[in-house]
């Protein structure tokens, strides 16, 4: 079987990864504490869901493969749990967020695994600054041809998703002003940015071998893009959130994604357009450096409009689909968001401003996550 | 006044100021060549200066300058241990039962062991008891020497800060209460046997809870973002310093007590993330210069077999202490073992409670500080070198 050839998944399936902040409790920097908390975890029902990262100071936690939000949401809810329990075992604690907000990229540490090293061999100091947290949604599609088109019609929805997950003002105990300042660590790389306009599976499996045979990439892994087909899963894989300070926001805006998709495959409402690619830079930038009040300009008919009503009115425009999978109740939490225009980037701007203190936003925001909402 | 009166006469003596000053050039001089070579710890190096300039080299450094920088001293292991007191964290404890387990049976089994040898070797109960318990401590200095040199984080170095600052306190306080029976075995009247004890420990722990308390008070007055925190903690750790000996409390005591009440107590987290402890590297290495200075052959041979004997029995409980528990930690047996090995270095700390006690009582402490030096002697070299060993093979160290 050849890597390339796309695995067919049950139609709108999903499946998360969050990549989760590693901290010590006195002063809440990252510390290199994955290798025992794995440990620990691999003693746990959840052993397979969870996954060492690229630096020792992160954790990977997986979903199963889910249909319906609030199963997705619990089994969060669960890995959340089990991973706090073994954190208070060890005096660690976990955060979300897509940076972490003091933390030197410089003291930063590998994980000791031969792709990390190659990783860092090849890309220098970039991949100790790509120690930054995000969040990928994988929607199952039944075919090659429907990820590609899938691609290119969520790429016009990518500010949202930066917007909703924005988790990373800060950065080097700085505020970077970003709503995300994350992105701007991934965009460094050279293979990062969006998937080429091909129009077909085919296309895209030819542009691929193209690619492989000048050595620019050796699997599909080398493409640090913002959406990408992800063949062995038989999944559009998307890439753009930040990490958000809570399950329950992850969980939504998996159920967001999924509502896309249900939406796009079943009317097919545009031709795929390179056109979304000339604006997708200006469009992205607005929303990592503005949040909510970035401007967007839609590609398919060149209107303007802030990308909080943009994304209102999308919520609107999908929820008949999100209801036929029964995620309308996470689509409600981001729309509630929007409307009461917070995020958890302003909470984290919030909260600096009240304590007064970088180590404590840190501790709160662990706390966030690890502590269940009521 | 005279004609050439202004003039300093002479030979003139050094005083603290400058001795302080000369001894730090040659500590960070010769540690940092030592560190260069990537074998062994710089901690090394300061304890080879010392050696050099002490009375089996040079002898520059002779008891009366020891005497002179005392205060100096005090302020070293002052610091430090009131940060490892900061990292005695109850709530710890109580997520992991075992910790504090691993901490009662290394100290347990190590004084027992340690007890029992010297016990074996036809040495007098009392002697033999207060030795074993000076040996529950593992020394701070070296411990936080080597981690703030290589950058060591994780499970090992945070379980063995905690373990260390633990075994510090039950080690101060058995020693104190063993005070009791030493006077009394001296023929003091028992009031000063039950006096002398209590003033000290609880004296000790009340300094403690009081510096802890206003800490966070005076802390509470001025805003995170400035510096004022870092100098109201160091200020008030000085004070504690100042007081605990003016009141003839235990230093060591007061100020690690001093760091678990503040962990314990700050629940707005108005002195977390202060880092007094950067200051304390520059004291410590002249405590080590000073610790290598007391170090020579004679000190060895002195110790002699009871030395050896008590530190091997000493290890050993600890080793085991720690072993035995693993299966049930969070650490794993193979980190454990690496734990059992930190928990392996005598040093300032234990030379300290020896000098104190044999200030008391010269002739029994003459025997007391044979055997501890004589660890002390055995341990000063070889015990940071398996520390760095220990971390670096748990991969807790930056990668060089």
């Amino acid at each position: 079987m050849d890597e390339m050839d796309f695995q067919s998944s049950p139609h709108m399936s999903m499946g998360v990864e969050l990549e989760l902040q590693v901290l010590n409790t006195r002063d809440y920097n990252l510390t290199r504490g994955a290798p025992d908390l794995l440990r620990l975890l691999g003693k746990t029902p959840y052993k397979d869901l969870i996954k060492p990262e690229i630096a020792q100071s992160m954790i990977e936690l997986n979903s199963s493969i889910h249909h319906r939000y609030d199963e997705l949401l619990l089994e969060l809810k669960a890995l959340r749990d089990e991973v706090s329990r073994q954190c208070g075992k060890l005096n660690l604690a976990v955060a979300g967020g897509g940076t972490h907000a003091f933390h030197q990229w410089s003291e930063q540490r590998i994980f000791d695994m031969p792709r990390f090293h190659q990783l860092s061999e090849l890309y220098g100091y970039l991949a100790k600054q790509f120690v930054v947290f995000g969040q990928h949604v994988h929607l199952g599609c039944p075919n090659g041809d429907d990820a590609v088109y899938l691609v290119h019609m969520l790429s016009r929805h990518i500010p949202h998703f930066i917007v909703l997950s924005g988790s990373s003002p800060f950065s080097q105990a700085e505020d970077t002003a970003f709503h995300s300042a994350r992105l701007n660590a991934i965009n460094a790389f050279p293979l990062s940015g969006h998937m080429p306009f091909v129009q077909s599976w085919a296309e895209f499996r030819a542009f691929f071998e193209r690619m492989k045979q000048f050595g620019v990439v050796g699997s599909m892994k080398d493409f640090y893009w913002d959406i990408r087909p992800k063949p062995g899963y038989g999944t559009v894989e998307l890439r753009i959130c930040d990490t958000p300070l809570t399950v329950e926001k992850a969980a939504a805006l998996a159920a967001y994604a999924q509502a896309l998709g249900q939406y796009y495959l079943t009317e097919r409402p545009h031709q795929p357009s390179s056109d979304v690619y000339e604006l997708y830079t200006y469009n992205r930038f607005q929303a990592c450096r503005f949040g909510a009040q970035g401007n967007l300009i839609d590609p398919y008919t060149g209107r303007h409009t802030d990308i909080g009503s943009d994304i209102l009115a999308t919520l609107q425009r999908v929820m008949p689909y999100a209801e036929q999978l029964q995620g309308q109740a996470g689509l409600k939490v981001l729309q509630r968001e929007i409307e009461e225009n917070g995020s958890d980037t302003r909470w984290l701007r919030h909260t600096l401003e009240k304590e007064q203190s970088i180590n404590d936003v840190v501790r709160l925001q662990a706390k966030r996550w690890m502590t269940p909402a009521s | 006044m005279q004609d050439l009166d202004f003039l300093p006469s002479f030979p003139f003596e050094f005083n603290v100021v400058a001795l302080f000053g000369i001894l730090l050039v040659a500590a960070f001089v010769a540690g940092g060549a030592v560190h260069k070579s990537g074998l062994l710890p710089r901690v090394t190096g300061f304890t080879l200066v010392g050696m050099l300039l002490g009375n089996s080299g040079l002898d520059i450094i002779d008891s009366a300058t020891v005497l002179k920088l005392r205060p100096l001293l005090d302020i070293a292991l002052g610091v430090v241990l009131f940060e490892f007191g900061q990292r005695l964290d109850f709530k710890w404890w109580r997520q992991d039962r075992w910790l504090a387990v691993s901490c009662i049976t290394e100290s347990i089994l190590g004084f027992a062991l340690a007890f029992g040898a010297l016990l074996y070797l036809g040495q007098p109960p009392l002697l033999a008891g207060m030795a074993a318990a000076i040996g529950i401590s593992t020394s701070p200095a070296v411990l936080w020497m080597i981690t703030r040199d290589t950058h060591a984080e994780g499970q090992l170095t945070d379980r063995a800060m905690n373990l260390v600052a633990a075994n510090g306190v039950i080690a101060f306080i058995t020693v104190s209460m063993l005070l009791a029976f030493l006077h009394l075995d001296q023929g003091a009247p028992l009031r000063l046997a039950l006096l002398h004890p209590l003033w000290v420990v609880a004296g000790s722990i009340v300094l403690g809870f009081i510096g802890a308390r206003s800490t966070l008070w005076l802390a509470g007055l001025t805003s995170k973002t400035s510096d004022s925190r870092l100098a109201i903690v160091l200020g008030m750790v000085l004070t504690a310093i100042g007081f605990a000996s003016v009141l003839h409390f235990s230093v060591l005591i007061t100020l690690l007590v001093f760091g678990v009440f503040i962990k314990n107590m700050d629940h707005e987290h108005r002195v977390a993330a202060v880092d007094v402890g950067r200051y304390a590297s520059l004291f410590l290495a002249v405590l080590f210069v000073i610790a290598g200075a007391s170090l020579s052959w004679h000190t060895l041979m002195l110790g002699g077999l009871a030395a050896l004997v008590y530190t091997l029995a000493r290890f050993a409980g600890k080793f085991l202490g720690v072993l035995l528990i693993a299966p049930f930690s969070g650490l794993g047996v193979q980190k454990s073992a690496w734990l059992g090995l930190v928990l392996l270095p005598v040093s300032g700390t234990a030379l300290v409670l020896a000098e104190d006690v044999a200030r008391l009582y010269p002739q029994f402490g003459e025997t007391l500080r044979a055997i501890v030096l004589g660890s002390v002697a055995l341990l000063e070299l070889i015990g940071p070198i398996t520390t760095q060993l220990a971390l670096r093979m748990a991969r807790e160290t930056r990668q060089t």
